[in-house]
């Protein structure tokens, strides 16, 4: 396409060009460095370490069941008790997509006497769509000076399984107009957050991460940028 | 439903080049739609339809990473790119991101304005809007190159 061609452009026109020069722009790459073997090395990685969190809940979990236990016998007489389930009462994970799913339990819990297993909160949903220079409530999982550090990686990854981002990865604090003062950190740090459209539902997915044992750094209200 | 190899198999190509138009980087695209696989290899049994959540997953990574990397060099284009090919290809990398994606998606992937405003998870008006201004914008800046 030459530039004199362009006299009396209409959309259509533009549109033509568009898809050839997108087409052969697109071309010439074929995406060879993408490889299986290495996406299967990243999920087993992942999951190593989520296994490793969730080991760490709940060995907590267990304990703090013992101690209600322990309490439970103080206050009723021994005949009305039912130990815990030889299997353990499960809990699943809410998803933003799928509230109908969450706080469901199985029914592996042996009689109506056994202490409730408490519902998780649910995950609210992210606000999509970010835009240059837009208010936003963020939620910081995690920040740090390094992008690569395990911290940001495992909020990711914890992020990840509360069905937000989809792989969105990090930014620099500093993208987020506000956050690096409230939260006490350089600009150049970076973070991974997920962001709301009001504090309540920011505040909402602080007490579900907190409840997976992930403790977020902080909910900021933020004006957006990087974005253009 | 098709397995992941036959997924991995038909889609790497065609994700890889829509990420390389979002983000003008071949390395950076890769790191997206290497993501984008993992997060759809870990959900694999919840999914409907991976195609459609994969592209969703590339399609916001492009996005965030745009954000880490804040302005990326345009795409390096076709050796036999002329001039007007190669500013259309400026103004289009200068577009925000959400409307680059915009267009992408609906020129190159050929996707409907509802299947984008799915992707990006945006009203259809949002997406009819973006798509209006972008072809203005575009319009605009190749008529000025005259």
């Amino acid at each position: 396409m030459h530039v004199d061609d362009m006299e009396d452009l209409d959309e259509l026109d533009v549109e033509r060009q568009l898809r050839r020069v997108l087409a052969g722009t697109a071309s010439t790459v074929s995406g060879e460095g993408v490889r299986q073997e290495a996406i299967t090395q990243s999920v087993a990685r992942r999951r190593r370490r989520r296994w490793t969190v969730r080991a760490g809940i709940m060995a907590t979990g267990m304990a703090a069941t013992v101690a209600g236990l322990v309490a439970v016998r103080a206050d009723h007489s021994p005949d009305t008790i039912s130990g815990p389930s030889s299997e353990p009462t499960t809990t699943a994970e809410p998803t933003p997509s799928s509230p109908t799913t969450s706080s469901t339990t199985s029914s592996t819990s042996s009689t109506s006497t056994t202490p409730a297993t408490t519902a998780l909160p649910e995950f609210p949903p992210e606000l999509t769509g970010l835009s240059q220079g837009s208010p936003a409530w963020a939620l910081y999982l995690a920040v740090a000076p390094q992008s690569d550090s395990p911290e940001l990686l495992a909020a990711d990854a914890a992020a990840g399984d509360a069905g937000y981002g989809s792989g969105t990865g990090f930014s620099n604090v500093g993208c987020d107009w506000g956050a690096p003062e409230a939260l006490g950190v350089s600009s150049d740090w970076y973070s991974a957050a997920v962001y709301f459209e009001t504090e309540s539902a920011a505040e909402q997915a602080r007490s579900a991460f907190e409840a997976r044992g992930h403790p977020p750094v902080g909910v900021v209200q933020v004006t957006t940028y990087c974005l253009d | 439903m098709a397995d992941f190899d036959e997924v991995f198999r038909r889609e790497r190509t065609p994700m890889v080049r829509l990420a390389y138009l979002m983000l003008g980087s071949e390395s950076l695209a890769e790191e997206v739609v290497h993501d984008g696989f993992v997060a759809l290899l870990e959900r694999w049994d919840r999914i409907d339809n991976p195609g459609a959540y994969l592209r969703r997953c590339v399609v916001n990574g492009c996005v965030g990473a745009r954000r880490r990397a804040r302005r990326l060099p345009p795409p390096a284009g076709d050796a036999s790119a002329d001039l007007g090919a190669a500013h259309l290809t400026d103004v289009l990398m200068g577009l925000p991101p959400q409307r680059r994606a915009m267009v992408v998606l609906r020129y190159y992937a050929d996707l409907t304005q509802e299947d984008i405003a799915e992707t990006l998870r945006l009203p259809v008006g949002t997406v009819k809007s973006g798509l209006h201004r972008a072809l203005g914008e575009l319009k605009e800046a190749l008529s000025d190159a005259r």
